[in-house]
């Protein structure tokens, strides 16, 4: 009998097949740096391709809405900046034109022109004239989905809400907190973060206009690991339910499933969980006969719902704002085909997510505080409230 | 009794001249082989040119005769234990339906093209130009049925992205990947019929299906767990109890009685027939007797169109009034559906329109379509490729947020499993096929449903004792069963584990050389 040999394992990133996305978000009394260094373990799962999302970061605009805008290039910016700061999108913009990037990061990175304007709502009657409508959400929606689908391939908005930015490069993780200068966040009553490394599965010819997470419209923001079959599926629910679509990847499918269900239709937790993970036929055995009418009821009377379901590996974070309160939806593919751990901070003040339970390792570690860790269940959603000064409240699922 | 000196006769055609080069097919009875049991007389149910005639293509004639051989004749005809047996065939009026074969306990019977009829004229302008020719200047009959003008469809070019390696679920102990058990017919709430195939069987008439072909079918569609569809000959009232489960066709034609509509599942507005352009479906004359022309009001023993097109129900400014009234009639739990043919440029603004109408599904049919009975010109009236229609229909409802609202049926030459899926992957809610339900009653696409004279008793009244109902739709059934195992696995491989993630995925590609297929689904992202 042959004796086979045993080679050391070998974790560095060239010697890895790519082929899954880290994943790191964390909510609640979140230290920036020391997630940001725990994410960047998680670098040698993908290719390059890295975002960053953080809530709380412009204390001072919090009644403002912060748009992250990315322009081809320089005369691209100069055209159409003007967009902006004439007010011609019909916001109002507010103080100057901020640079996002030091100049010497243009010089150092290949980045598109990346710049950020705080702008205001106009009155409600020029709201009504525009896009019919006086919700400040659904207005600045609008405004945004209008200048993602006119100026493709020129311009997109990557981030437009309140005390909330979104930060991506086509680099690294490192590259992406070097390029941002992301450290002098740090100081910031951060509230929650998220950050996703790889480019998408789904669609890659559009890079780093589209594909990167996180993905941010307004106040629903995502990271999304996996690669669904039920894409296509998924992207026609979501247009059935008359929601535009900007990016076109599962990922995005997957965000606006989760916003139009928890805001668009009202839906419980539970709900939600029904529509996008649905059950196992044994599983709706063992429902009572009224939850069972309550389970066949919500596909029966809402067709497009047939389409919302993840099938194939998935797991994500989502943070969606609603009546003022942010809900952090956690949730992971029926089949358990991509891992999601949890990790909660033994005072409860801080909860993690992660592709990997290292990462969970790498927090502790880092801040000195103690979590118990699970692996999340498949096919079930987790949820979180979280309010402005960062409490975090479990109210849905294994909440630890 | 003995046998003595028996006989197979091959009949001389009736007459000689222009045209006579013999029926399609050639008959052949191995001497050695036969029994003289005369099954094959009693099997045969085909003769077109001479309905004199006593028997079919086959024709058992008894002579006695003496222990020397000599036949007997006048008083001295008595038969003393000898008896001399001839099978004369005339196979100028077989069909190569194989019932005779299947039938020869024997394996007697070999039944295969005719040379004299098939070779001649040129490539270009072969026997089936000249001989339909030939027919039109003897004045005889020019409807046929089915279709031997079909363009085959090139299913094998389409390759399926099947076996993804990421994507497939995997929980094969708590749910089989890819099951499409729960599929829904109609979108409204109030009116979504549970089905639990997405292969349907197509709408076929009472009357030009037998009653025991038409009892198998229901019964296999009611075991399915997914609606039958009727033709526009209403259905006989001993199918009461299945009435529930059916869904009634109203065609110009108008016919029926019109009672009990409460009863059906639903209603199936017919606008259109793919296979029957130009004059529409015809009932022939032999096949409208007594207890179909009183079933659809009408006068026995004559030819009965179904006229096409349809302008005095088309109108599209009526259409919404038309689904209206009959909701108001049927009441709002009721499906009302509209069946339409892929028309050649303006298909995509009668779906839009049938859409807005608020129809709960349309039923397209593409050019593979078959029909039981229509004129050779209609029948050579083909349309384009259903896939066409689908991706056609598909993207013009989701342009107009109308996808969710309404069901797609595809119609047309889906023969097998992997068709299915590629009807359902661009676009179609269900597919239907129709013939394909009949081959297990014994259909061999003889082409002969119009003469009312099927061996098999399909699509001839007289005969239809010959197809028992239960037995019949247990092989439906199984064949269906067979489908649905084939489309899981398709669907299991592209990771699909509903019904609704199938529909309208496009995980697929043509390299075939069609060019509009090739524009559609081989060019680049659709």
């Amino acid at each position: 009998m042959s004796v086979r040999e045993i080679r050391p394992l070998d974790f560095h990133p060239q010697n890895l097949a790519p082929g899954s996305c880290g994943l790191y978000a964390a909510a609640g009394e979140v230290d920036l740096m020391a997630s940001l260094r725990a994410a960047s373990e998680l670098q040698g799962r993908g290719t390059s391709g890295a975002g960053v999302f953080i809530k709380g970061i412009y204390p001072e605009y919090k009644e403002l809405y912060a748009l992250h805008v990315m322009y081809f290039n320089r005369d691209i910016a100069r055209e159409l900046e003007s967009l902006f700061t004439e007010h011609k999108l019909g916001l109002h913009h507010i103080g100057e034109m901020e640079a996002m990037v030091e100049a010497s990061m243009y010089r150092k990175f290949s980045l598109p022109e990346l710049r950020r304007y705080f702008v205001d709502l106009p009155t409600k009657d020029q709201m009504l004239r525009r896009y019919l409508t006086v919700d400040p959400d659904t207005y600045v929606r609008r405004v945004v989905e209008k200048f993602n689908t006119t100026y493709v391939g020129k311009a997109r908005i990557f981030s437009s809400g309140k005390n909330v930015g979104t930060f991506v490069t086509a680099y690294d993780l490192k590259t992406t907190i070097e390029a941002y200068s992301l450290s002098k966040f740090a100081s910031r009553p951060i509230t929650a973060m998220m950050t996703h490394m790889r480019w998408p599965t789904s669609i890659v010819e559009t890079g780093v206009w589209y594909g990167i997470h996180p993905i941010s419209f307004i106040n629903s923001h995502i990271i999304h690991n996996g690669d669904l079959s039920s894409a296509p599926s998924n992207r026609q629910g979501i247009e059935a339910a008359g929601v535009t679509q900007m990016v076109g990847t599962d990922s995005e499918a997957i965000l606006l499933e989760v916003d139009n269900l928890l805001r668009g239709r009202n839906m419980s937790y539970q709900q939600i969980e029904w529509a996008m993970c649905r059950m196992y036929p044994q599983e709706e055995e063992k429902l009572s006969e009224k939850e069972r009418g309550e389970y066949e009821d919500i596909f029966r009377n809402n067709p497009e719902l047939g389409r919302f379901k993840m099938s194939g590996p998935s797991s994500f974070v989502s943070i969606i704002r609603k009546d003022g309160v942010a809900r952090v939806i956690s949730g992971r593919d029926r089949d358990g085909l991509r891992q999601l751990w949890m990790g909660r901070s033994k005072d409860g003040k801080t909860v993690i997510w992660s592709s990997e339970e290292k990462c969970i390792y790498q927090t502790a570690f880092l801040t000195g505080k103690k979590y118990k860790s699970v692996n999340c269940e498949p096919g079930k959603i987790t949820v979180f409230e979280l309010n402005e000064s960062g409490v975090l409240n479990g109210v849905f699922g294994e909440t630890l | 009794m003995k046998l003595y000196n028996n006989k197979i006769v091959y009949d001389p055609p009736y007459e000689c001249g222009v045209g006579e080069v013999g029926g399609p097919y050639r008959v052949t009875v191995d001497p050695d082989r036969c029994v003289w049991c005369g099954i094959c007389v009693t099997s045969c149910t085909h003769k077109l040119t001479d309905m004199n005639r006593k028997e079919c293509v086959f024709e058992m004639r008894e002579y006695p005769v003496d222990s020397g051989g000599r036949r007997l004749t006048g008083a001295s005809a008595v038969i003393d234990g000898h008896l001399q047996k001839e099978l004369h065939i005339m196979d100028i009026d077989c069909c190569n339906c194989k019932r005779c074969v299947a039938m020869c306990p024997t394996n007697a019977i070999i039944v295969d093209r005719n040379p004299n009829h098939s070779v001649i004229g040129t490539g270009s302008i072969g026997s089936r130009e000249i001989l339909q020719n030939v027919r039109r200047a003897y004045g005889k009959s020019m409807v046929g049925s089915m279709s031997d003008f079909q363009r085959p469809l090139e299913w094998e070019n389409f390759l399926i992205d099947a076996s993804i390696i990421l994507n497939p679920p995997r929980d094969n102990i708590n749910e089989f990947a890819g099951r499409l058990t729960n599929c829904y017919l109609g979108k409204h709430p109030k009116r979504r019929l549970k089905v639990g195939i997405p292969v349907l069987d197509s709408h076929m008439s009472y009357g030009s299906n037998s009653h025991e072909a038409m009892l198998a079918r229901l019964i296999a569609s009611i075991k399915l767990k997914r609606p039958f569809f009727t033709g526009e000959g209403y259905l006989h009232p001993d199918f009461a109890p299945g009435f529930k489960h059916s869904i009634l066709q109203f065609g110009t034609g108008g016919f029926g009685p019109w009672v009990d509509l409460k009863e059906f599942a639903g209603i199936s507005m017919k606008y259109g027939q793919d296979a029957k352009k130009g004059k529409g479906g015809k009932l022939p004359a032999p096949k409208n007797d007594y207890e179909i022309a009183l079933l659809r009001c009408i006068e026995p023993y004559r030819d009965v169109n179904s006229p096409n097109p349809q302008h005095l129900q088309y109108s599209i400014e009526e259409l919404k009034m038309r689904v209206e009234s009959l909701r108001a009639v049927l009441g709002e739990d009721k499906l009302v559906g509209a069946d339409i043919y892929g028309t050649a440029w303006n298909a995509e603004h009668i779906i839009l329109a049938l859409a807005q109408a608020g129809f709960d599904y349309i039923t397209i049919r593409g050019g593979g379509g078959t029909t039981g009975a229509a004129g050779t010109t209609d029948l050579q009236n083909k349309g384009l490729d259903i896939l066409y229609f689908g991706k056609v229909a598909h993207d013009a409802l989701r342009r107009e947020g109308l996808r969710e609202k309404i069901s797609l049926i595809g119609e047309g030459n889906f023969t097998s499993p992997k068709a299915a899926m590629l009807g359902l992957m661009v676009g179609f809610d269900f597919v239907g096929t129709g013939s394909r339900h009949l081959f297990p009653l014994g259909c061999t696409m003889c082409l002969r449903c119009h003469t009312g004279q099927c061996s098999w008793g399909i699509t001839s009244r007289r005969y239809g004792n010959r197809i028992d109902p239960e037995e019949g739709s247990e092989m439906i059934v199984r064949m269906m069963g067979s489908w649905q195992r084939g489309l899981e696995g398709l669907a299991a491989g592209l990771g699909f584990t509903t019904h609704e993630e199938a529909v309208g995925s496009r995980k697929f590609r043509y390299h075939g050389t069609d060019p509009l297929l090739y524009d559609l689904f081989g060019r680049g992202k659709f």
